[in-house]
C-alpha cells in the first residue's frame, strides 16, 4: 500500500441530490412491488427495465410475482406498455405461478390498455369502489 | 547599518572592512531575495504559458486519445516529472517511460479516489507522487497522477496540476457528448431513411377516394402503413411500433416488408388472414426484441359499398357518417404480445363520403403548452367537421389543427393519417 499525506483538499461528492424519482420499488422475496408516479415513457423505461431484470435475475428457478402499482400513473405510452409486457413476459415464462399484477391503473393508463385491449393480457387489480349510503 | 565609530587602537581601516563586510551581506541578501523574486516570476509565466498550452489543447482536438496525451506531456514537462497517467474505470492513459512503481502509482490515484484528502505519497524510495480527481460528468471520476524523482511536490505544483485535471475533465466530457451527438445524429439519419420503406404513390382505386401521410417526430416513433389493391379491393395497413428512435424504425421497415407480403398472400380471405399472416411473420421478431406494434388491417370493396377490418391494438379508427362520429375499439391486443389466435373481423357498409379515419398516437398525445393532450375527444371534433372535403384536405386540415393545438409545443411522436372514402363512382 502506498505511504499517504494528508494534502487538506476538500472532498468532493457525485452523489446526485435533490433528483425526482417517478419509480420507487422494494422487493421482499419472490414479491416485488414497483409504484410508477407521474409519466411512464421512453425516459422512464430504463430504470424500470433495470429493477425487472435485477428481480428476475436475483432468485433464479422461483416463481416470481410483480406487483405494478399504477395508481398516479398520469400517461403511459408504447415505451411503457412495451416494458410492461416484456415484464410480464419474463415472469410468466418459467411458469408456476410467476407474473405481473397491474394495480390500481389511474384512468389515463386504463384507457390505454382497454383500447390496446392489452387489458385482456394482464392482470389488473382495480381500485375498490366506494359507495356511500345516503340513508 | 553597523554604526561607525572611529577607534584609536584599530584605526579607521577596521571600521570601514566591517562596514563593507555587512555591506556586501546585505548585497548578497537582496540579491538572493531578488533571485527568489525571479525565480517566483518566472515559474509563475510558465505557469500561465502552459495554462494557454492546455488551454489551446482543449481547443484544437476532438480525439480523446490525442488530446489526453498531449495534455499529460505538457504537464510531464511542465512539472519535471518522467510519468503522467490518467486513469479510469475501463481506460488508461499514461506518458512516460514504463517503471517499477507504475502498478503504485495506480494504486496511489485509487487511494485518492477512495479518499480525496489523500493526494501526494512517497514510496521511500525516492518516487514522488501526486493524484488529483478528474472529474467527468459522462462517465465517472478519473484520477489524474504524476509521478518524479526530483524532489516533493510544491503548492504551485499542485495548482498546476490541478489545472491540467479541469482540462481533462473538459477534454473527456467534450469528446464523450461529441460522440454521443455524432451516434444520435447517425440514429437520426437512419430513422428517417426508414421513412424511404413507405409507400410513395397514394392509392388509386375507382370509387374510392383515399389519402395517407406521415409525419416524423425528432426522435423518431415506428409509425407505417402500407396498402395495395388486388382484384377489386383496396387492402391497406396502418400501424405504429412500440418505442421510438432506430429499433423502432428498424421493425417498422420489417413490418411494411411483412405487410405487403401478407397482402399479396391473404388479401382474397380479408384483413383478418392478412392480420395473421403479419402476426406469422414477425410475432418471433417482435417478441425477441421486447417491442410490439400495434396495426390495423382493412379491406375496402367500392362495387359492394362493403368496409371490412381487423384491429390489433390500434387507435384512434373512427368512421362518420352523416350523423355521428364512432370511435371503434380494438377487437384483438398488439401484434408481439402473445400469438394471436383467432381474429375477429367487423364488417361495415359504407354510404359515400362516409370517412374511415385511421390515426396514430402521435396525434391524440399531442399536448399543448399547457401540457392538456389532444385525446381521441379532440380529435374526433376534428374529424367530424370533414364529412364531404376530399380525403387528402381531411389529412392535412388534420395535421394542420394538431399543428395549431400544439401551439409551438414539440412533435413528441410520429404523426400518421388514412383516411378514405367512398365516392359517388362507388355502387352498391
Amino acid at each position: 500500500m502506498p505511504t499517504e499525506e494528508s494534502s487538506g483538499c476538500q472532498q468532493m461528492s457525485s452523489q446526485a441530490k435533490g433528483l425526482h424519482m417517478p419509480i420507487t420499488s422494494e422487493t421482499d422475496g419472490p414479491n416485488a412491488t414497483c409504484v410508477i408516479d407521474g409519466r411512464f415513457d421512453a425516459h422512464e423505461t430504463p430504470s424500470f427495465r433495470s429493477f425487472v431484470d435485477e428481480f428476475h435475475a436475483s432468485r433464479p428457478g422461483e416463481a416470481l410475482r410483480l406487483r405494478v402499482v399504477l395508481a398516479r400513473t398520469t400517461f403511459i405510452d408504447s415505451s411503457g406498455l412495451a416494458e410492461l409486457v416484456r415484464a410480464m413476459k419474463q415472469l410468466t415464462a418459467g411458469g408456476g405461478g410467476g407474473g405481473i399484477v397491474l394495480v390500481e391503473p389511474a384512468d389515463p393508463v386504463l384507457v390505454i390498455l382497454e383500447l390496446t385491449r392489452l387489458s385482456t393480457m394482464f392482470e389488473i387489480e382495480e381500485a375498490a369502489t366506494l359507495t356511500i349510503d345516503t340513508e | 547599518m553597523s554604526e561607525s565609530v572611529i577607534d584609536a587602537a584599530s584605526g579607521p581601516q577596521t571600521s570601514t572592512i566591517d562596514d563593507l563586510d555587512a555591506l556586501q551581506s546585505q548585497v548578497a541578501a537582496a540579491e538572493a531575495t531578488i533571485g527568489e523574486l525571479t525565480g517566483a516570476l518566472v515559474e509563475a509565466n510558465d505557469q500561465l504559458l502552459a495554462v494557454y498550452d492546455l488551454a489551446a489543447v482543449r481547443l484544437r482536438s476532438l480525439d480523446e486519445d490525442e488530446a489526453v496525451a498531449e495534455i499529460l506531456c505538457l504537464a510531464s514537462r511542465q512539472l519535471q516529472c518522467d510519468v503522467a497517467m490518467l486513469n479510469g474505470v475501463g481506460s488508461a492513459h499514461r506518458t512516460g517511460h514504463p517503471t517499477d512503481d507504475d502498478a503504485w502509482m495506480v494504486d496511489c490515484g485509487r487511494s485518492m479516489l477512495a479518499d480525496p484528502s489523500r493526494s501526494q505519497f512517497d514510496n521511500g524510495r525516492g518516487r514522488n507522487v501526486l493524484a488529483v480527481p478528474v472529474q467527468c460528468p459522462a462517465d465517472g471520476e478519473r484520477a489524474l497522477v504524476v509521478g518524479r524523482t526530483s524532489g516533493r511536490f510544491s503548492t504551485s505544483d499542485r495548482r498546476v496540476v490541478e489545472a491540467v485535471a479541469d482540462t481533462l475533465a473538459g477534454v473527456v466530457t467534450t469528446t464523450a457528448l461529441h460522440e454521443r451527438a455524432l451516434v444520435a445524429s447517425e440514429h437520426d439519419t437512419a430513422a428517417r431513411l426508414a421513412q424511404g420503406a413507405l409507400p410513395r404513390r397514394q392509392p388509386e382505386m375507382a370509387g374510392v377516394d383515399a389519402h395517407a401521410m406521415s409525419m416524423p417526430a425528432r426522435a423518431a416513433g415506428g409509425d407505417f402503413y402500407a396498402h395495395a389493391i388486388v382484384d377489386d379491393a383496396l387492402h391497406f395497413v396502418v400501424g405504429d411500433v412500440s418505442g421510438k428512435g432506430l429499433p423502432a424504425a428498424i421493425m417498422m421497415v420489417t413490418l411494411v416488408s411483412a405487410s405487403n407480403a401478407a397482402i399479396r398472400r391473404f388479401a382474397t380471405q380479408g384483413p383478418s388472414a392478412i392480420l395473421g399472416g403479419i402476426d406469422s411473420d414477425a410475432y418471433d421478431f417482435l417478441s425477441d426484441a421486447g417491442m410490439f406494434a400495434t396495426m390495423m388491417v382493412g379491406t375496402v370493396w367500392p362495387k359492394q359499398r362493403v368496409f371490412q377490418f381487423a384491429n390489433a391494438g390500434h387507435g384512434p379508427l373512427m368512421i362518420v357518417d352523416e350523423h355521428t362520429t364512432t370511435m371503434v375499439e380494438a377487437s384483438v391486443p398488439p401484434v408481439g404480445v402473445l400469438p394471436l389466435g383467432e381474429i375477429p373481423t367487423t364488417t361495415c357498409v359504407l354510404e359515400p363520403y362516409d370517412l374511415v379515419v385511421i390515426g396514430s398516437d402521435g396525434l391524440t398525445e399531442q399536448v399543448d403548452p399547457a401540457g392538456l393532450m389532444l385525446g381521441d375527444v379532440g380529435l374526433a371534433d376534428m374529424v367530424s367537421e370533414c364529412r364531404g372535403r376530399a380525403a387528402v384536405e381531411v389529412a392535412a386540415k388534420v395535421f394542420d389543427a394538431v399543428e395549431t393545438f400544439a401551439n409551438g409545443e414539440e412533435q413528441a411522436d410520429d404523426r400518421t393519417i388514412m383516411v378514405l372514402q367512398l365516392d359517388d363512382q362507388a355502387h352498391a
